[in-house]
């Protein structure tokens, strides 16, 4: 009786932690620093209501991925494929995986850049074994082992918190900063700065990853009020560290001030935090980024194995789901053949974010579409708001990508 | 005997008797029957995008009552002609009260 | 009545030990002189994947299609259909199986697993 109780027990642990660990790994990783300290130094707290929105639809498509897991016991790309069939399958995952690429590019330059500052050694040198060591924790670690592992180095991340509290923001002028507005000025840099942050808080990998992880851990219908907490808190936590970020990005920075590499963007935790500042930046950017490389190239393996049928699991041996992970294995290769050839770190995740901005409607149309498909959610569909918020974001998102990129590229 | 494989069958326009377009192929149904599969009918369906990747429940749920109707003709498995299967045709007219509004 | 396009197409494959191992690609049907068509086998494999691309699409990966195989499955073999489609056959013994075989040879080499 006590083994059975035990194990409900600790599944409903594991459930926190998949939502505590996409959070980290997920939420808080290359982009999403990168976006927040470049809005916060250029706009101060004006941008904050995008990341205010991105957090919302982000939280209703984290518990969607759930819920879908949770009923239908398919991951998202599996029953993608089963419902669309082949040929209208591939368009969706050819667009998520080509942007899902550039995004582990940005992680792992990422990494990179934080060795780099620790050490002085160029990010292009530690960009063969930061692979090395990514791939060796996919092939021979277990989901569990990821989850966890990642959600307690992640910790780390909780000193934006503490700077941001340490340095006292007026509290109104944060509140105002909720509250959506136009540009102070620099229109063109403004809206790109917000697709920016969009596109790092709606990156599609980490829905993907979420079902995977769902069924991985073999949810049931019975975890779905359960998955509604975690992702709402799960994701909120992540949002209150991106803001932290840009809070002390805005105070730290000069007004206006353009933070053009991980270089400049170093000193972001010294006034609040002293001798610690530096160090701790450098491990919060690492520990963030490598949790985000790690469930990006998951999330692409699962996409690709489950959208083909192959076995898939990083809780399999990888002699038994070959294919998947020989699918992971290419996405990173392919991923760090990027940072080897000296891409700007900080460019290469401006440019992922703003894709996954553009490309967000392909990724979350067939998904919604799903989600309300009482063959996959059974007689838990989505509701009109919950349609109506996601696709909406989405659309807002890719036709701000598309109008600001080429304003940005050009002005920048 | 000749082989035809559904899903290429899938999507294909289907022309009625007079050689004008009826529909796209959108379902085969069969039945099971001593073991065997027996294809008992196909439906046809209107072929817009929406339609094929039946996105309607998501576009009825922002449209309610003024959401797309489908129109679906069901045709028994004699009454298509798959000798050029990339080119079904209807061995014969369809009834009179056309298709069926679902 | 069984909707082949919903119900079959598409669907995960599972095989005689409950290993996945690929989505029904296609479906064949034998169209007889005297009778209504009836289903012959299931289809798995690349052939038959990239058989489904739009034409302006298929047409430059022919060379490909030409190189791969694809696997044919009975009608009787298959078992159970349901969330997913089981059959009876080991789908190591399979052309389906041929890359993940070759794969799991090369990972010997490796120290894989835990």
């Amino acid at each position: 009786m006590s083994v059975a109780v035990d194990r409900r027990f600790v599944k409903k642990l594991l459930n926190v932690s998949l939502g505590i660990v996409t959070s980290f790994g997920g939420f808080l990783e290359a982009g999403s620093i990168a976006s927040s300290i470049q809005a916060g130094a250029e706009y101060g707290y004006s941008l904050l209501w995008v990341l205010l929105l991105g957090t919302i639809c982000l939280i209703a498509l984290i518990e969607m991925s759930g819920r879908l897991a949770a009923v239908s016991h398919h991951t998202i790309a599996s029953a993608m494929r089963e419902r669309f069939g082949l040929p209208f399958f591939l368009l969706p995952l050819l667009g998520v995986a080509a942007v899902s690429v550039l995004t582990l590019a940005a992680e792992v330059g990422g990494v990179c850049m934080a060795l780099q500052l620790a050490t002085g050694v160029g990010f292009q040198w530690w960009a063969v074994p930061v692979m090395v060591v990514i791939w060796g924790l996919l092939w021979w670690g277990s989901f569990g082992l990821v989850e966890q592992g990642v959600s307690l180095l992640g910790l780390v991340t909780v000193a934006f918190l503490v700077a941001a509290v340490r340095l006292r923001p007026a509290v109104g002028e944060l509140a105002s900063g909720l509250l959506p507005s136009t540009a102070p000025y620099d229109s063109g840099r403004y809206w790109f700065l917000a697709v920016s942050i969009l596109g790092a808080t709606l990156t599609p990998y980490l829905f993907y990853f979420y079902s995977a992880g769902a069924v991985e851990d073999e949810w049931d219908a019975d975890d779905v009020p359960a998955n509604r907490f975690v992702a709402t808190f799960g994701m909120s936590f992540g949002a209150t560290l991106a803001a932290a970020v840009l809070v002390v990005a805005a105070l730290v920075f000069t007004r206006g001030a353009r933070v053009e590499s991980y270089d400049q963007a170093a000193p972001l935790l010294v006034d609040a935090l002293g001798a610690w500042g530096f160090p701790l930046f450098v491990a919060a950017l690492g520990i963030a980024c490598f949790g985000a490389a790690l469930e990006v190239s998951l999330a692409l393996a699962y996409m690709i194995a489950q959208g083909f049928g192959w076995n898939w699991g990083e809780n399999a041996r990888p002699r038994d789901a070959a294919r998947f992970s020989v699918s992971y294995t290419l996405a990173l290769v392919a991923a760090t053949a990027l940072v080897v050839v000296g891409l700007d770190p900080l460019g290469v995740t401006n440019l992922a974010m703003a894709l996954n901005a553009a490309s967000l409607p392909l990724a979350v149309v067939p998904f919604l579409i799903l989600m309300n498909d009482p063959e996959y959610v059974g007689d838990r569909p989505n509701g009109f708001l919950a349609n109506a918020l996601v696709l909406g974001v989405a659309v807002l998102a890719c036709v701000l990508a598309l109008v600001s990129l080429p304003l940005d590229l050009v002005g920048g | 005997m000749s082989e035809v494989h559904v899903e290429q069958l899938v999507g294909r326009r289907v022309l009625d008797v007079d050689g004008r377009p009826i529909g796209r192929v959108e379902e085969v149904r069969a039945e099971r029957d001593n073991g065997e599969w027996i294809v008992r009918e196909y439906v046809l369906g209107a072929g817009g995008l929406l339609e094929r990747l039946a996105a309607e429940r998501l576009v009825a749920s922002f449209l309610g009552p003024w959401a797309l109707r489908r129109h679906r003709h069901t045709v028994p498995w004699d009454a298509l002609d798959l000798s050029d299967p990339e080119r079904p045709r209807l061995t014969r007219p369809l009834p009179a009260a056309r298709g069926r509004v679902a | 009545m069984l909707d082949l396009v919903r119900d079959v197409l598409d669907k995960q494959l599972l095989d005689i030990d409950g290993r996945r191992f690929g989505k029904v690609d296609g479906i064949v049907l034998d169209i007889r002189a005297d009778g209504a068509p009836r289903v012959l086998a299931l289809e798995v494999g690349a052939a038959t994947r990239l058989g489904r691309l739009p034409h302006w699409l298929a047409r430059p990966l022919a060379w490909w299609r030409r190189r791969t195989t694809t696997t044919r499955i009975p009608r009787e073999a298959v078992l159970a259909v349901g969330r997913d489609l089981r059959v009876a056959i080991d789908a190591t013994t399979t052309p389906a199986w041929r890359v993940e075989a070759w794969l799991s040879r090369l990972f010997a080499h490796i120290p894989g697993g835990r």
